[in-house]
């Protein structure tokens, strides 16, 4: 729920009349990081990630217990950090931490095969929640260059305080589009990176949502922007627990209480293998960087989680890889030609007779089965809902409605509300 | 204020066009503020279901407007909020389904309902409550905004609400923080100092909020109890419920179940008869390709038979002894071929020259019938060859293929096909759907008593009583982690402590014992005979249709009309429902019996002297020193054999153990441990303890207080009052350990069988006493002399039994310790952080100094 405090509102947005260099210069305490999110998405996403996480367990906590007047819903969103990232540590140590504890390794290898799992769980758990997230805004992006995403560097004036009286300003990072009562429309115009006109960015957006030559294209799309925000929050919102959901279900199956995880030893053989490079002459310059490029021919554990991850989602779906097997062989070679013929004259059934059989005598009901699967397929019916949703416009009239042809106010009322 | 801002930015007129913002001119003059009707609702720890209820109704509406592009951000926010629920209902949902027992299924859905219990309760009870308590300010007020939207009041520090407060809000609010009374422009002061104490205490939230999943497990720690027992009785009533309801929710998935067997067994069928399709065989013109095409048809082999096997159990059953028994009879059910020396010459006819049949020598000709009659085909094939081939090499290209049949056929071969079967399949599968379901609902009742499985009743009984027993052993912590490791010694020790104390003696026994007595109630005869008559039923009713369709053996493998029922299902599960109950029963005697072992033992050497007296009546000759030190060593023997022996201990008299004892000695052993005098101590505890003794007694009095005899009227208005007092008795026992009349004599006549079962079964053959050996025979395999039941009366040594109870306990402990002590101190120092909150600060401290400086 991310509701712009009002100190927030730049004033500058709000003033209709000025000319184009006093806008610039007023909205330039505001930047829109569309270059740098462009240029390089993951960096700047890293340095923005950084900046949160760090002042979530250091600046922000400390403002909020004074009872800081300039502490702020943002500060408070941004600390949600603490609790999601101990809440988690919380959740795989309760079934991990105690285990050494046990006294018989029995109890210690239950404890531990199942801490594995849980774990897992946790961490599949945050993984698909993220990366769900851009199946929707991803496609949205793409088609109507709304990208809900697009951060921008927010300057905060603080009101001085006991403490501090002197360093008043602050630097916090939102999201153009977070706020859908309040989406920072400003940020767009006269924004250089979508061309030399004030509407360049609006203009974009409108030929994207298939509209040609239209004046006053901000006012044109503004509502459909918003209209494809909300729907993508939504459905990105909602199919996000449910991938997250699938991921602790993939966590649940069996191959992962063999995972080894062993870091002791990894950190070793990587060590091992960083010397081995030092004392070779080519590549003695650069030791840890070509190590970790070689990480695949001596440490297996990513190519074991691969292969346990595949085995997972296999068991979770109940995939019967005999069965693509059967479809990649039906091109019989002339050897099992042969074979057939072969059981055809000592009477035995064939291969594949028997494997159906064997599938006929496990068919029933299996709640388990029906289980991931209704999961995983609400997850991906959801998500292609939500495709669906977004990409394609419903309601083509919405927004055609100029300034001039709608007054804002309505003259028959003669409240509005506070 | 917010609307306005909304509006204004909504509708702003485009840059390009902002020479005349049309707003100004129309609206000037007319804007005025609309009535607020904004108001805070009353602070309450919790909200009522119905409060629930009402958001989620609001929240399934904004969905369906958000997923058409309509919302505001504080609807998103809740959206938000359901979709997490949503997420992790899918968690528990998918767990649920994917665990097979109960108890575990249970939790999935504890656990989620704890997790958001814990995420809404940790803040209220260690910040919000507090807080409100000290300072007045409820950190998390809510407030119905104008457009009826309810929120959070504090949630945004630079959102300031705090207009919303009434009068007596900030008066109350002001007198708790001590403001003074003077102070000009006081109640702003207040909603400052209001606003700040939420702003801290929302900061403590987020901090420690972390610790839910914390919370939550110690949560679930403490209901998984509750749940189980629930479970146990549900499971329980609803069994009972399936077995005297002929229509019952199991027809629901057995009608499932029902489609998929009759769909599979019509597809295999299907499958078999596409699969001899395939061989694209030209239509058969000679007997020989008549003979390759009917014998090209595929046999059903061991593997087939068994999956067919599987589909008609469909796994419901439960009894690998059907399942094995169906997979033979479809095996055994084929018709041999008959091979004839005419059958050879018609299949060949026309493939090879018939002249060297004429041509054959008679010695050759017997040698032929000698194979046929064997059904060895591979040596008419070889004579054959060699003659064909020496006279028509031409012709042999056919033949050489028969004859490579021939070689590997059999006389007796298995000749079922699935065209053969395909009637009887579909009988059998219709007979096996009624027995599949009355099979599941017979399982269903065992298993909710004594199914090997957590959450039934024998399960949760046996974590009772050994729950019990470790409690009523008194262990220090020290002592359950030693024990836990297997320090046998410590048994020992404690069972020695608890013999030489009077009081603990008695409880434990009482404990232990009434317990038993719920066991024995529970797995009773009532118990026992349900399920051999049902067995009976179904069993009876599924042999009768295998008998029609032709399988006798697997008929009589189903049960049988005689009385000896060896060998059959039926048997099969009724002895194993008797074994599995007589295990468990004798394993919680077996503790009665160390614990009467140990104490007749520290009870002034009565244990060695009673061996001594046994002993000097089985051995006159030996002289009394001897005899003395062979019952001081059977002393230690006796306490080591109750601690410690299995079964193979009482059949090898106990050599394996270290211990050399001469056939007296082990027969003086076995005495003591099960004959006469066994639990005699647990007896006495019992008859002891039970306080309406006295009644019998009373009785007496009245009937001879005067001389005459009671009239019945008399005596039935005694006993009335009696069994009024009985029933008292019976609703306090649990607290001051009396056990009624009816109970202890109950126990005591249960005690009694089970010391004569395991005399007459065990001690005396064991120990020489009978010879006669009872042969059993149980899934087929035999048992001599009772193995089965011995083992299961032997019980299990009470070294596993609480070594393994020891182990759950100490892991219990170790984790609540561990996390139960984490979670405290989270929450105390939450506690403690919420008490410097609220506080005033610098600025605040000088308002109030200079309102005072000023007067």
């Amino acid at each position: 729920m991310n509701v712009s405090s009002i100190n927030n509102i730049n004033r500058g947005h709000a003033a209709f009349g000025k000319n184009k260099t006093e806008e610039k210069k007023e909205h330039g305490n505001d930047k829109l990081l569309v270059e740098e999110h462009t240029k390089h998405p993951i960096k700047t996403g890293l340095k923005i990630q950084a900046d949160k996480f760090s002042k979530a367990f250091t600046t922000y906590p400390k403002k909020g217990l004074e009872g800081s007047k300039n502490a702020n819903f943002y500060e408070f969103l941004t600390m949600g950090m603490v609790p999601y990232l101990t809440g988690s540590a919380a959740m795989i140590g309760v079934f991990n931490l105690a285990s050494k504890f046990f006294d018989t390794p029995s109890a210690v290898s239950a404890t531990k095969g199942l801490g594995k799992q849980m774990g897992l769980g946790v961490v599949l758990y945050g993984i698909g929640k993220t990366l769900s997230k851009k199946l929707i805004e991803t496609p949205v992006k793409w088609k109507y260059g709304v990208d809900v995403n697009l951060p921008y560097k927010k300057k905060i004036n603080e009101l001085p305080e006991e403490r501090n009286k002197n360093n008043l300003v602050s630097y916090e990072y939102h999201k153009a589009y977070e706020s859908v009562d309040f989406p920072r429309w400003d940020l767009f115009y006269d924004n250089e990176h979508y061309g030399p006109e004030r509407n360049s960015y609006y203009d974009m957006i409108a030929k994207k949502f298939g509209m040609e030559d239209v004046k006053y294209s901000d006012q044109q799309v503004k509502d459909k922007i918003r209209e494809k925000v909300v729907q993508t929050k939504v459905f990105s919102s909602i199919t996000s627990f449910l991938w997250a959901a699938t991921g602790v279900a993939i966590a649940a199956q069996k191959p992962w209480q063999n995972l080894i995880i062993n870091p002791k030893t990894r950190v070793k053989n990587f060590t091992k293998h960083v010397k081995q490079v030092k004392n070779s002459t080519k590549g003695a310059q650069k030791g840890v960087l070509e190590s970790v490029k070689q990480i695949g021919k001596y440490d297996f554990f990513a190519k074991d989680f691969v292969k346990k991850f595949a085995q997972s989602c296999k068991e979770l779906l109940y995939i019967d890889s005999s069965a693509l097997k059967r479809i990649k062989t039906k091109l019989s070679s002339p050897e099992q030609i042969k074979t057939v013929e072969q059981n055809l004259i000592t009477k035995k059934p064939s291969e594949k007779f028997i494997k159906e059989c064997k599938k006929l005598s496990n068919k029933g009901p299996n709640v388990a089965k029906i289980a991931g699967r209704t999961l995983v397929g609400l997850a991906v019916g959801v998500t292609l809902l939500g495709n669906f949703k977004t990409l394609f416009d419903f309601n083509n009239n919405r927004g055609n409605k100029s300034q001039g042809a709608s007054p804002i106010f309505d003259e028959n009322k003669e409240k509005v509300v506070c | 204020m917010t609307n306005i801002l909304n509006q204004a930015l909504n509708k702003q007129p485009s840059f390009n066009q902002q020479k005349k913002p049309a707003f100004i001119l129309d609206s000037e003059g007319k804007i005025k503020p609309m009535e607020d009707k904004g108001r805070l609702l009353p602070s309450k720890i919790f909200d009522s279901p119905s409060e629930y209820a009402k958001d989620l109704k609001k929240d399934i509406v904004n969905i369906k407007k958000a997923a058409n592009g309509k919302a505001n951000d504080h609807e998103l926010g809740r959206i938000n909020d359901v979709a997490i629920k949503l997420g992790s209902l899918g968690i528990a949902g998918y767990l649920c389904a994917k665990n097979p027992l109960k108890l575990n299924k249970a939790m999935q859905f504890v656990g989620f309902g704890s997790f958001f219990a814990a995420m809404a309760l940790f803040p209220k009870l260690f910040i919000q409550a507090p807080l409100r308590a000290r300072t007045g300010v409820d950190i998390h007020q809510k407030y119905i905004d104008s457009q009826n939207r309810k929120k959070k009041l504090f949630q945004d520090p630079q959102y300031d609400l705090t207009d919303l407060y009434s009068r007596e809000d900030l008066d109350r609010i002001g007198k708790k923080l001590k403001v003074d009374e003077n102070l000009p422009d006081r109640d702003n002061f207040i909603k400052q100092r209001a606003k700040k104490t939420a702003t801290q205490g929302n900061t403590l939230w987020m901090l420690a909020a972390g610790s839910s999943p914390i919370f939550s497990a110690l949560m679930c720690n403490v209901l998984e109890k509750g749940v189980n027992k629930t479970i146990e009785k549900g499971t329980m009533t609803y069994a009972d419920y399936n077995l005297t309801k002929k229509f019952n929710p199991f027809t629901f998935p057995s009608r499932l179940v029902e489609n998929f067997s009759k769909k599979s067994i019509e597809k295999l069928v299907k499958l078999h008869e596409k699969e001899n399709q395939t061989k694209n065989l030209p239509k058969a013109k000679t007997p020989f390709e008549h003979f390759i095409q009917k014998n090209a048809e595929q046999r059903i082999t061991p593997d087939v038979a068994k999956y067919i096997s599987k589909i008609l159990t469909k796994k419901t059953t439960n009894s690998a002894t059907i399942e094995k028994e169906i997979e033979n009879a479809i095996l055994s059910s084929g018709q041999p071929e008959i091979l004839t020396m005419g059958f050879v010459k018609n299949s060949l006819k026309g493939h090879i020259n018939e002249e060297i049949f004429k041509n054959l020598s008679q010695a050759q000709k017997d040698t032929i019938n000698n194979y046929l009659a064997k059904g060895e085909m591979k040596g008419i094939a070889d004579i054959l060859a060699k003659e064909s081939s020496a006279k028509k090499p031409q012709q042999m290209k056919l033949a050489k293929q028969f004859f490579e049949i021939l070689k590997t056929a059999k006389k007796n071969e298995d000749m079922t096909t699935i065209s053969n079967l395909k009637q009887a399949l579909y009988k059998l599968n219709v007979g096996m759907i009624d027995f599949r379901r009355d099979k599941k609902i017979l399982d269903g009742y065992i298993s909710s008593r004594v199914g090997e499985k957590s959450g039934t009743y024998i399960a949760n009984q046996w974590n009772r009583f050994t729950t019990s027993a470790l409690k009523g052993l008194k262990l220090s912590s020290k002592e359950l982690k030693a024990l836990s490791r297997g320090d046998i010694s410590v048994l020992d020790k404690k069972l020695t402590e608890i013999a030489t104390n009077e009081q603990a003696y008695s409880n434990i026994v009482k404990d232990l014992m009434l317990h038993i007595d719920d066991y024995e109630k529970v797995t009773g005869k009532h118990f026992t005979d349900t399920v051999a008559n049902k067995s009976k039923e179904i069993c009876e009713n599924l042999s009768k249709i295998f008998r029609t369709e032709g399988f006798e053996d697997a008929a009589n493998k189903i049960t049988k009309k005689t009385v000896n029922k060896a060998g059959t299902l039926e048997n099969e599960i009724n002895e194993n429902v008797k074994t599995r109950i007589l295990g468990a029963k004798s394993s919680f005697y077996r503790f009665m019996q160390a614990l009467d072992i140990y104490k007749r033992a520290n009870n002034n050497n009565q244990l060695q002297n009673e061996i001594f007296k046994i002993l000097k009546q089985e051995s006159q000759t030996i002289p009394d020193e001897e005899l003395k030190s062979s019952a001081k060593k059977l002393v230690e023997v006796c306490k080591k054999a109750v601690i410690n022996a299995t079964t193979t201990d009482q059949v090898e008299k106990f050599t394996t153990s270290g211990y050399e004892l001469s056939r007296t000695e082990y027969k003086a052993l076995m005495k003591v441990l099960y004959g006469e005098d066994s639990l005699k101590t647990i007896k006495n505890v019992i008859t002891n303890s039970n306080k309406t003794s006295g009644i019998i007694k009373q009785l007496k009095e009245v009937k001879n207080s005067d001389g005459s005899a009671n009239t019945v009227k008399e005596f039935f208005k005694i006993m009335k009052n009696k069994i009024k007092d009985l029933t008292n008795i019976r609703a306090i026992k649990v607290k001051n350990h009396t056990i009624n009349l009816n109970e202890s004599s109950r126990i005591l006549s249960n005690c009694d069988a089970y010391k004569k079962e395991a005399n007459q079964k065990l001690a005396n053959w064991a120990g020489g006493i009978t010879t006669e050996l009872q042969h059993r025979v149980v899934n087929d395999k035999t048992f001599s002399a009772n193995a089965v039941e011995r083992n299961a009366l032997t019980g299990k040594p009470l070294k596993d039994m609480i070594q393994e109870a020891a182990k759950q306990s100490y892991n219990s402990k170790t984790w609540l310790k561990i996390w139960g002590g984490a979670f405290a101190a989270i929450a105390g120092i939450t506690l403690i952080a919420g008490l410097f909150i609220g506080r005033k600060g610098e600025t605040e401290k000088e308002i109030e100094a200079q309102s005072k400086k000023n007067g």
